[in-house]
């Protein structure tokens, strides 16, 4: 637990410089519009997390400490505008001095500085829900019930929780949707692999025998055991490879076989038709229907 | 000092860390994407939970 004894503004959000004595108590603000009393709570929080809330969560995209931090009249010059807390660490029984300035806010400079009052402060840090703006306790009451909880994660700064749990849950669908895909095309396959080989059921002992029946057919190795890198049709294709060809043989054989045949159906006159057109290149040749 | 977010996620990996369903593999392949710094993204998680691992395929 910490409490604020004093604090120092200087050319921060609307505050020009301004010096406040809290003396460890309760204290409230209160000021006419415009006169600042968000400024001195964007101060605090700044000073204690190097963070402005109003400046980060829903409805704050493209805002930023270092451009939205600085007073008006100091946008250009971030270096001039800091906050220096003086704070009282009850855990520690220490009072500590916290300067941070708009243009390094994650470099404070602690007086006096220990592992101890930087854990301390981290904790702080990693709190930013510490300050809440009207904005947010507005938004909290008026929002309906539904969504209540949502507005707790804003409220709360763990809007990455909220994603991190939507991540999750689409996550969730996808895997379930591909499991589901995958157990269909695993049925499919079994069933066209059963009917296939024709056996009753899945059973590895049962699959083995009829496919290493056909192999024997084929002249194939049995094969001894089924894994999921186990081919079944392993030796098939090297032993499948097509004879040599031997061009001028076959186009002889054709040449005479395509011969006889027609020497049975076609008169002589033809017959001498039909051998010139054969003399000629293949790509120049009339087509079947042509020659007739 | 870890944050609300990192205790949720270190809570999640340890829940997944008892799970038979969770590899140890996939566990560390999960531990980076927690990270604070980091937005979980349903694709980096979709593709460690459907990589294939040696001993997954009998």
């Amino acid at each position: 637990m910490i409490k604020l004894e004093g604090i120092h503004i200087e050319e921060v959000r609307g505050i020009k410089k301004l010096d406040l004595d809290f003396r460890k108590e309760t204290f409230a603000i209160s000021g006419p519009n415009g006169s600042g009393k968000s400024g001195i709570i964007d101060s605090i929080e700044f000073g204690l997390t190097g963070q402005m809330g109003r400046l980060m969560g829903r409805g704050t995209k493209g805002l930023s400490v270092g451009q939205h931090g600085p007073h008006v009249d100091k946008v250009k010059f971030p270096d001039a505008a800091f906050v220096r807390l003086k704070i009282f660490i009850a855990d520690l029984n220490k009072s500590v001095t916290v300067t941070r300035f708009v243009s390094s806010p994650k470099k404070p400079k602690i007086e006096p500085d220990s592992p101890a009052i930087r854990a301390a402060l981290d904790e702080i840090a990693d709190h930013p829900e510490i300050t809440l703006s009207r904005r947010e306790i507005l938004r909290f009451i008026l929002v309906e019930p539904t969504k209540r909880s949502e507005e707790i994660q804003t409220l709360l700064k763990l809007e990455e929780i909220g994603e991190a749990r939507k991540a999750l849950n689409t996550t969730l669908n996808r895997l379930t949707s591909a499991k589901t895909e995958a157990e269909g095309r695993e049925k499919n396959f079994g069933n066209a692999l059963q009917l296939h080989l024709q056996i009753p059921a899945l059973k590895r002992e049962a699959l083995l025998e009829s496919v290493n029946k056909r192999r024997k057919i084929l002249g194939l190795t049995l094969l001894e055991e089924w894994t999921a890198e186990t081919k079944l049709d392993e030796g098939l294709i090297k032993s499948a490879t097509a004879p040599d060809l031997n061009k001028e043989s076959a186009r002889s054989r054709m040449h005479s076989t395509q011969l006889a045949h027609w020497e049975k159906q076609k008169p002589k006159a033809s017959l001498q038709t039909w051998r010139s057109s054969m003399r000629t290149p293949l790509f120049s040749r009339p087509c079947a229907r042509e020659t007739s | 000092m870890t944050t609300l977010y990192q205790q949720i996620g270190e809570r999640f990996l340890a829940e997944l860390a008892n799970s038979k369903d969770v590899s140890p593999q996939k566990l560390e392949a999960l531990k980076p994407l927690f990270a604070d710094d980091k937005k979980l993204k349903p694709d980096d998680l979709v593709k460690i939970f459907t990589s294939a691992e040696e001993d997954e395929v009998k």
